[in-house]
């Protein structure tokens, strides 16, 4: 072709740039319809213009720009321009009327599918609402402080001889102190001692006769104590409050309880018990009693420098090791990381308490647990309030979810089986140029609307039942939390969503109706909807098949747990509290004095008794085994008739007696758990020696008898060692009388009697043994109890599905029931026929419910120590409760449809 | 029908448009605007103001030839209509109106 000109040349040049692909295709997928050649070319044009002007970096961002700023993605946002006539929009306020008429006229038509809908939404929402508001406030626990973020407990995970990784929140009395002396980063702390079960105020005011109550909760705490934890003050200082050991701070329901009012400061209490020993404190603070939701729910406080425990410190008891009873906090600085405190703390351990810890055989390591955190902590059983578990906040959370679950099942089937009924309607609207989204909004709405008239009713059903599910759970919820502006916006948006999520599949199921077949008539339920249907319904029985399982297991663990015989008897047994030091005194005169009725077979005092919570141990050791070999075993000291008087089981050797000269505080009596861990074969057990140190000091036991291992925790806990020691001083905490008669109302009367005459101004208290140990089981007992109650009433909502869905098959085939029994079919085969269909459902429910219930109630199961194993009738039980229930819902049906008289059925057409 | 009202920025897309008589097409407005108005414009902009325009009557459009240089695509062109005249009209005679009642020595002071 010969050589190049100047002109090939030039075109032989890199070629020209071109606007971004992607942009050009974004253009092409979205103009507006009807401008495309001239946007193109426009643009096209204005590119090489940008090129020219700007140069390409330009030209390329402003094309970019250009083509987002003229195209319109959305089709919301699509100018429909293409239409000549015009269409209002899907969200038009007249529209919005319209469908707002048309939902209302479809709920009045079908009032008994709009009620059915309404009252199981609203029963799931109320259901929903409660448990939420259950949950809420167990998560809400001690965040009320100013300093909530910075506050921590220091627990202590400790080494016993051979046993690792116990956590515990105690510490001993120095630890707070030599913490904030060490480290700059900790602001303040409070240490915190729960002195007794209950202490004794009384009020002697001149002319007044004397005041006298037991009060529970009542804590001697470090006067910084408020430096920390907030509590609003009525009266009195909080800052200074309680420097003085001799002051005290009431909580306002305390205060109005011992004066009658609660504008009391200067006024003087006699607090006994453990926690005061008798002495007269005077009032320096009162403090809103509405911090409930507080792991520390206390109702006084008293100074730690008061009483015996104020002496206990000023000895300057400094050791590491001994006496675990102070609960220690830390507020941090702003902006310490806890972690990198955590970090030093075993630096702390070594140069502060290794010596100390050494002596007796101990290790620990210490860790910082968040306030907030402790009351759903789960390695501490307790701290000063006994804990929750996450694992039951898990448990209700699913419960609620499931129970709205099931209704919005509920919802959406009913809407899909009636989709029939309203397929003309959809055809019409259609066919009038209702476009897909209009009718997708139109049911949307019209579900919402149902979501809210079924909110408001649960909003009141909840107000109703929250007394109810108080006492269910133990709470004090209020209906102000309920109708707390943030609550009520998360209980509308669950209900909002709760409306979008049960109306969204008939939504988008009905508008796609063609309209041309369902105006011919030839519309039915397509196989897809069919089959989701009953999906649905088989995911509802499963739910309520697996909690109606739970249910039973739940129960049956508790029936094992209250019956399962525990070493000793706790019938007819009587504990009655010493809680001053008056009261110890008399416990020789008051124990001879109540022997002499015949219907108390003994009596005996001691420290502790199987079922309320023992923290005495100590470490012994075997005399050829070091300290660091040593176990701990948990002591009680008690009065010689004590394991008589409980029928502990006596294996070998002998009881304490007073036959026996012998029998010191140095004697033990030891259970099968004990010689385990010691390796003591039982038959040589009597006349060992296991040695005690204390202070470099070596004190040697003596065993002279072993029990039957006994459960004197609750079942949640293994046995562990235990040992019996006497205590010749009559100091004992209780006295355990064992009575022999039906008449309880007699012999109790009998005993304050006699009470009364010795110590005339304190209340007579008693409590049963079985009811103590029934008390440990307590958050098992609720938590069994809320998990029975949302149980029946989730089955009752699937019922209310399964009543509305077999009243709707039972009319669809209502022309097919009276040929039928035209041609002779009996009532009994036509009840079948309807029936089996949803007992078939049911049926597999049960079958996919039963492995999965199996195995959470095994994981729970875990939580015990001691459990029964599941038994097989549990599934045939549940099951058969759920196809009985199914059967009566649906054949209730049926069976009105059967005994319809043929020819009504068949003649109207 | 909307009341005519001429916004400033329609203002000068018409006037332009009436200036470019039968090459008004979007690219060449804007870039006409884009070089003697001393103003900087977006392609965008020009294109929606156009459609408003078009919206109120002042303008007609159809379709013009293709050239190379688009790609082959066809041009819209604008043209003023009879309604879009008037409203210049007006607006022009309004601002010569309210340019008359600057007094004369405050305009040669200004130098105008």
């Amino acid at each position: 072709m010969g050589r190049l000109t100047d002109d090939d040349k030039r075109y032989s040049q890199p070629p020209e740039p071109r606007p971004p692909h992607w942009a050009e295709w974004l253009l092409s997928q979205f103009c507006p319809p009807g401008l495309e050649d001239e946007l193109h070319g426009d643009l096209l044009e204005m590119y090489a213009y940008w090129v020219k002007t700007v140069g390409v970096q330009g030209a390329y961002w402003r094309y970019v720009w250009a083509v987002l700023r003229v195209i319109r993605p959305l089709p919301l946002f699509r100018a429909q321009k293409t239409q000549d006539y015009s269409q209002p929009n899907s969200l038009n306020p007249t529209m919005l009327l319209n469908y707002v008429k048309v939902a209302w006229r479809n709920i009045i038509k079908s009032k008994s599918f709009s009620s059915i809908n309404v009252f199981g939404l609203a029963l799931g929402m109320t259901c929903c609402m409660l448990l939420m508001l259950y949950i809420r406030s167990e998560l809400s626990f001690d965040t009320q402080h100013q300093y909530a973020k910075s506050l921590y407990l220091v627990g202590s995970r400790a080494t016993i001889g051979q046993n690792t990784g116990q956590e515990f929140p105690m510490a001993s009395a120095p630890y707070g102190p030599a913490l904030k002396a060490e480290y700059p980063e900790i602001a303040q702390i409070a240490r915190l001692y729960i002195a007794d079960e209950k202490s004794l105020l009384q009020v002697r005011e001149p002319g007044k006769p004397l005041k006298s109550f037991y009060e529970t909760k009542g804590y001697q705490v470090d006067s910084t104590f408020f430096d920390l934890f907030t509590y609003t003050f009525t009266e009195g200082d909080s800052r200074t409050a309680l420097t003085d050991p001799h002051s005290v701070v009431l909580s306002d329901v305390v205060a109005a309880k011992l004066f009658g009012t609660t504008s009391v400061l200067g006024r003087l209490v006699r607090i006994g018990g453990e926690a005061g020993m008798g002495e007269e404190f005077k009032v320096t603070g009162v403090y809103q009693n509405t911090t409930t939701n507080s792991h520390i729910d206390a109702r006084f406080f008293i100074p730690l420098a008061s009483g015996e425990l104020g002496n206990y410190l000023r000895e300057g008891q400094l050791d590491f090791a001994n006496n675990n009873m102070f609960l220690t906090y830390l507020r941090l600085q702003p902006n310490t990381d806890p972690r990198a405190l955590t970090a030093k703390l075993p630096a702390f351990i070594e140069k502060y308490a290794r010596a100390d810890l050494k002596s007796v055989g101990f290790d620990r390591q210490l860790f910082l647990v968040p306030v907030p955190d402790l009351h759903l902590y789960p390695n501490f059983q307790s701290v000063v309030t006994p804990t929750n578990s996450i694992t039951y906040l898990y448990i209700l959370g699913s419960i609620a979810l499931f129970t709205l679950l099931i209704a919005c099942i509920n919802f959406m089937n009913l809407a899909t089986a009636r989709s029939a009924k309203r397929a003309a309607e959809v055809g019409v609207r259609k066919v009038m140029g209702a476009q897909q989204g209009a009718l997708v909004w139109q049911f949307l709405g019209e579900s919402v609307i149902l979501t809210f008239l079924a909110f408001l009713i649960a909003l009141g059903l909840g107000v109703l039942f929250l007394p109810m599910f108080n006492q269910l759970t133990g709470k004090a919820l209020s209906m102000s939390e309920l109708f707390e502006p943030r609550t009520l916006f998360a209980l509308l948006g669950m209900a909002l969503i709760t409306g979008l999520l049960a109306g969204s599949y008939p939504a988008f199921y009905l508008s796609l109706f063609d309209p041309a077949k369902v105006l011919k008539g030839k519309f039915t339920n397509s196989l897809s909807a069919v089959a989701l249907r009953r999906g649905l319904v088989v995911f509802q029985f499963m739910v309520s098949v697996g909690l109606v399982l739970a249910s039973f297991v739940i129960q049956k663990q508790m029936h094992y747990l209250r019956d399962k015989p525990l070493g000793f008897t706790q019938d007819q047994q009587i504990a009655i509290p010493f809680r001053s030091g008056e009261s110890r005194a008399v416990y020789t005169a008051f124990r001879s004095e109540i022997l002499r009725n015949n219907q108390v077979i003994s009596a005996a005092g001691t420290q502790f008794y199987p079922g309320i919570a023992n923290q005495s141990d100590m470490v012994f050791h075997r005399p050829d085994q070091s300290v660091t070999q040593g176990q701990d075993i948990r002591t009680n000291r008690v009065d010689f008739e004590f394991l008589q008087t409980m029928s502990f089981q006596l294996k070998q050797g002998r009881l304490f007696s007073r036959q026996f000269p012998g029998d010191t505080a140095n004697r033990l009596i030891v259970n099968e758990a004990t010689l385990r861990k010691f390796q003591i074969p039982e038959a040589k057990a009597i006349g060992q020696r296991l040695d005690f140190d204390w202070q470099g000091q070596t004190t040697p036991f003596e065993i002279v008898g072993v029990v039957k291992d006994f459960h004197y925790e609750d079942l949640h806990q293994p046995i562990t060692p235990y040992a019996f020691l006497l205590s010749r001083r009559p100091s004992f905490n209780y006295i355990i009388v064992h009575v022999n008669t039906a008449n309880m109302t007699n012999i109790l009367g009998f005993l304050e009697q006699k009470w009364k005459a010795l110590r005339p101004d304190e209340p007579f208290e008693y409590t049963f043994l079985n009811e103590d140990f029934q008390k440990n089981y307590q958050a098992e007992a609720r938590t069994s109890r809320i998990v029975r109650t949302f149980t029946i009433i989730s089955i009752l909502i699937s019922c209310l599905g399964l009543f509305g869905l077999a009243t709707f098959a039972a009319q669809q085939r209502r022309k097919e029931i009276g040929v039928r029994k035209v041609l002779g079919a009996s009532v009994t085969s036509i009840v079948l026929l309807l029936t089996k269909d949803f007992l078939k459902l049911v049926f597999i429910a049960i079958l996919i419910a039963s492995p999965i219930a199996w195995y959470a109630m095994h994981r729970w199961l875990q939580l015990f120590e001691y459990r029964i194993d599941i038994p097989w009738w549990v599934f045939v039980g549940a099951g058969a409760l759920a196809l009985l229930l199914a059967f009566i819902t649906v054949t209730f049906q049926s069976l009105r449809s059967a005994l319809v008289n043929p020819v009504k059925s068949l003649h109207t057409d | 029908m909307k009341r005519a009202f001429l916004g400033e920025l329609e203002e000068v897309v018409l006037l332009t448009v009436a200036a470019l008589q039968e090459q008004a097409y979007c690219a060449l407005i804007t870039q006409t605007i884009d070089q003697q108005m001393a103003r900087s414009i977006s392609f965008p902009t020009v294109h929606t103001t156009l459609q408003r325009l078009a919206e109120k009557g002042f303008v007609s459009s159809q379709m013009g030839g293709a050239t190379a240089e688009r790609g082959g695509r066809q041009k819209r062109l604008f043209t003023v209509t009879v309604a879009g005249q008037r409203a210049l009209i007006e607006c022009r005679l309004v601002r010569s109106q309210l340019w008359e009642q600057i007094p004369t020595p405050v305009l040669q002071l200004w130098g105008a």
